[in-house]
């Protein structure tokens, strides 16, 4: 980030009575609402009973990926996938994955989310959009066993999400976004529909 | 109980246990997401949304009994997020001028009878700041962090937060110097 003020006023202190004056009113307390507490360990629980409390899959795995494929899908109830240049070896034997998206319905979408891995031999779909269960979706071999493909249903908006290999392996998306969450874990960011 | 207890029982399964660090922090996380995003409810579902990535996440927090500060770095993340959002949204906005027209307008209080700059006031031209000065002046001038616990924070230098707070003052005074000539 960088500092964007005009440069004019940057070395003038402001004198400290007056940044007091302008603090003060700002340290007035402030109360959410009386069902916040419950509202937080509502969906707490939630998380609870949706999400493994296992640190191990979500440890960030450094994995060298190579590009691929990509394809896609459709949405509403008459959509489908299409998986395109699939025999494209990747490089180095290792792990290319793509996802692609195009929405048919502007609330329904489902995305074909593929992932390019010779010597896996069992891989598994994370995200915000099944709880990061490492057991929830798990990705069918095809083409010879090198091309491991999942459709997921998943609403207009962003999601974040990554390939889980072996069972240990945190692998994310080459072709999408990458971000790095507070926890020093990356992730995959797929947009689907209109909404950013 | 100390945090680090509550942290340690959480990791063991008692879910519950969350509820102690909830209850702890719900009041300053209340006040300094306010200051940062400009709305009680806006800050209400960032604060609610932290707690969860939180909690999701409590494995990581490698201290726990530096759960404060690492909650902290959270809340900050999800009003930075929550803010970029805010912009997208109202550069999408500009120039509707029937969706500008459906904005509800906040009634600004009566200025208070000391003749200083209201609440209202300050948190309006708090909300013109840009975000790095916002979160540094908050952090300093209201929840009165220290440079180095804001450092930790942030992951900023000390020498470039102090840099921050002082633009932060200089930008706040001339704007409520602008909102007293009107």
């Amino acid at each position: 980030m960088t500092d964007r003020s005009p440069r004019g006023a940057d070395e003038r202190a402001v004198p400290d009575d007056i940044v007091e004056r302008m603090a003060a009113p700002l340290r007035a307390p402030v109360r959410f609402g009386e069902d916040f507490d419950a509202r937080v360990m509502r969906d707490v629980h939630a998380a609870a009973a949706s999400t493994a409390r296992a640190p191990w899959w979500r440890r960030g795995y450094a994995v060298r990926v190579t590009p691929l494929t990509g394809l896609a899908l459709a949405a509403g109830l008459a959509l489908f996938a299409l998986l395109g240049r699939a025999s494209a070896a990747p490089r180095d034997g290792d792990t290319p994955t793509f996802a692609a998206v195009h929405p048919a319905h502007d609330t329904v979408y489902i995305v074909r989310f593929t992932l390019v891995h010779p010597e896996a031999h069992r891989v598994t779909l994370v995200g915000d959009f099944n709880g990061w269960s490492p057991s929830a979706t798990p990705l069918v071999a095809a083409q010879g066993d090198s091309v491991w493909a999942a459709s997921v249903t998943l609403p207009a908006g962003r999601h974040e999400y990554a390939f889980i290999v072996d069972g240990e392996r945190w692998t994310i998306d080459p072709y999408a976004a990458t971000v790095h969450d507070d926890f020093g874990t990356s992730s995959s960011v797929l947009r689907v529909g209109s909404a950013s | 109980m100390p945090d680090e207890e509550a942290v340690t029982r959480v990791l063991a399964g008692e879910v519950d246990a969350f509820a102690v660090l909830v209850r702890r922090y719900r009041d300053t996380f209340a006040r300094f997401a306010t200051r940062m995003v400009g709305s009680e409810p806006d800050a209400e579902d960032v604060v609610q949304s932290a707690f969860v990535r939180a909690y999701r996440a409590l494995e990581r927090c490698r201290r726990p009994e530096h759960f404060a500060a690492w909650l902290y770095q959270i809340v900050l993340n999800e009003c930075r997020s929550y803010t970029a959002r805010r912009a997208r949204r109202e550069r999408w906005y500009e120039g509707d001028e029937e969706t500008l027209a459906s904005i509800p307008v906040e009634i600004a209080p009566m200025a208070e009878e000391d003749d200083g700059p209201s609440l209202h006031e300050i948190q309006r031209a708090l909300d013109r700041l840009p975000v790095e000065q916002r979160e540094a002046f908050v952090l300093k001038h209201v929840e009165e962090v220290s440079y180095e616990d804001m450092s930790r924070i942030t992951g900023v230098g000390v020498s470039a937060l102090k840099m921050r707070v002082k633009r932060a003052c200089a930008r706040l005074r001339e704007l409520l110097e602008e909102v007293a000539h009107d």
